[in-house]
């Protein structure tokens, strides 16, 4: 019988060594200087190719879904690392994870920490782009829009890749992920705006990605427990 | 005699691997497992500890524990696998954070000691290596130092001399005897080894593994009294080897062991008896086992 439970900021910081506060604040500086970095590069490029003024190019950029592009890729990318790293036996810390205290519980733990901060991160990431926006540093074709569609784009894309981390094969595994990621995000934040101006299919979006997230992530640990923690 | 563990029948089965094994480790001492690749040790070990699900059997810890999801007595078993033991990325500083999460019974400033002990840096230091940045011999140091940092009942080590110089395998016999000594008989440790000859002086009881299973096991001064060391002339091989276990001879001299009961009639035929090192046992046991299975 298990007399003891760590929190789940407990549970991140053992198996991550960043508590739960400092893994959401790390995660969406990642995406925020990710971001920063593709979208400066890219602004300075069409300045330089267009012999274009900055806030020209920012313009010429929030014309096309471009810059929105390079939105969605930061949190899709960093998300996919954070779901994939599921800190196997054969993995370094994998053997020490599983004697320490509170075992699976404490693995469940880390793992809904792990959503926790993919989701927060991308809203605070969200809402720094849109800031970065409205003061025209940035282009942003889909706006307001576009940036509700990154949050409710990557928990639809969590939700989804969550259902494919039983594949054991890594290099499948990690290849599906992406593609999947980048589909899901790419659909969101730049087809689904070009073709309405209404927010309703995000929040469609937004509540069938809960809904995915909350039943694959249950679907997972029972399935995880089973064939890996159990094996 | 008490015993810290007590298995019946435990079972693990592979694809290409069965573990079928029933052994004591008696408490208050150390125990090593003996054994060439493949022959089991780190699939005891990590069944054992709670790495990896057995099928069958039962494992019996400290006269009534069986279960090793239960926190009590993960918090009596220190366990320490063979490689990767922390993530690479962590620090001394965030071994002793995370250790301190995950184990009520980490004690930080032992860890602290034994990190200086083994010229580690210390915990508290400003600039860390990382343990990807580490030699193989101070990730191996660094997993140790936090594991001898809990006060535990039973440390369960696998191939911790492996990546060791022969000075910190001689530092760790003595980290050894300190930990048994420290509970005065309440303490027992089990751990798997190939440097044999290093590890002797550490060693009270051995068992020894071939094909998954345990082939011989008891106290190492009783092993020494049950078999004998026999070498001869190789022409006189011949006489001796119906009554050895193992045996092996080249162009001037044969060399092997024998049950210790044929010693007045190994002698009548040539041969000459010694008491064996655990080294050498240990060679002429796990010949044997190759040989039987090998039938």
């Amino acid at each position: 019988m298990r007399e003891s439970k760590l929190t789940v900021s407990q549970a991140m910081k053992l198996y991550t060594g960043t508590g739960l506060a400092e893994t959401i604040l790390g995660l969406a500086a990642y995406d925020i200087i990710f971001y920063i970095g593709a979208s400066v590069c890219m602004t300075l490029m069409i300045m330089c190719g267009e012999g274009i003024s900055y806030p020209e190019a920012v313009r010429s950029i929030s014309q096309t879904p471009a810059g929105d592009c390079i939105m969605v890729l930061a949190p899709a990318i960093i998300n996919v690392i954070i779901l994939l790293s599921q800190y196997g036996k054969d993995k370094p810390g994998g053997k020490l994870f599983r004697t320490a205290k509170g075992g699976f519980d404490t693995f469940v733990s880390y793992r809904t920490g792990a959503y926790i901060s993919m989701l927060l991160s991308t809203i605070i990431y969200s809402g720094v782009v849109f800031l970065l926006a409205l003061f025209g540093l940035i282009g942003l074709h889909g706006g307001v829009s576009a940036v509700i569609a990154v949050v409710v784009s990557s928990m639809a894309a969590i939700g989804v890749v969550t259902f494919l981390l039983p594949i054991k094969n890594e290099a499948v595994l990690g290849i599906t992920s992406v593609l999947v990621m980048f589909a899901i995000t790419g659909v969101c934040t730049v087809l689904l705006p070009m073709l309405t101006d209404s927010l309703l299919p995000h929040l469609v979006i937004g509540i069938i990605g809960a809904v995915l997230t909350a039943v694959s992530t249950k679907l997972y640990f029972r399935h995880y427990r089973m064939t890996r923690w159990d094996s | 005699m008490e015993n810290a563990v007590e298995i019946n029948g435990l079972t693990k089965k592979y694809k290409d691997f069965a573990l079928d094994v029933s052994a004591v480790i008696p408490k208050g001492f150390a125990a090593a497992l003996i054994g060439a690749n493949g022959a089991g040790k780190t699939t005891l070990i990590d069944t054992l500890c709670g790495v990896t699900a057995k099928n069958g059997g039962e494992a019996v810890y400290f006269g009534n524990m069986t279960d090793t999801d239960d926190d009590a007595l993960r918090s009596r078993i220190g366990y320490c696998s063979a490689a990767n033991y922390f993530p690479l990325d962590w620090k001394l500083k965030t071994i002793a954070e995370c250790m301190a999460i995950g184990y009520d019974n980490f004690d930080r400033a032992h860890f602290t000691e034994l990190c200086g002990r083994w010229s580690l840096g210390s915990p508290d230091d400003k600039k860390q290596k990382n343990m990807m940045k580490m030699s193989d011999g101070n990730r191996v140091r660094a997993a140790l130092a936090a594991v001898f940092a809990r006060d535990t009942d039973l440390l369960v080590l696998d191939e911790p001399a492996s990546s060791l110089d022969p000075l910190a395998r001689d530092q760790l016999c003595e980290m050894f005897r300190e930990y048994l000594a420290a509970k005065d008989g309440e303490r027992t440790i089990l751990f798997s080894t190939h440097n044999i000859a290093d590890m002797e002086f550490a060693t009270d009881y051995a068992i020894f593994m071939a094909h998954g299973k345990v082939v011989e096991q008891g106290f190492v001064e009783d092993l020494k009294e049950k078999y004998i060391l026999v070498h001869g002339d190789a022409q006189d091989g011949n006489k001796a080897k119906p009554l050895m276990i193992s045996y092996t001879v080249n162009s001037t001299s044969f060399e092997g062991i024998a049950l210790a009961d044929n010693t007045t009639n190994l002698q009548a035929v040539g041969a000459v008896t010694e008491r064996p090192t655990l080294q050498q046992l240990s060679v002429g046991i796990l010949r044997k086992a190759e040989e039987n299975a090998g039938k």
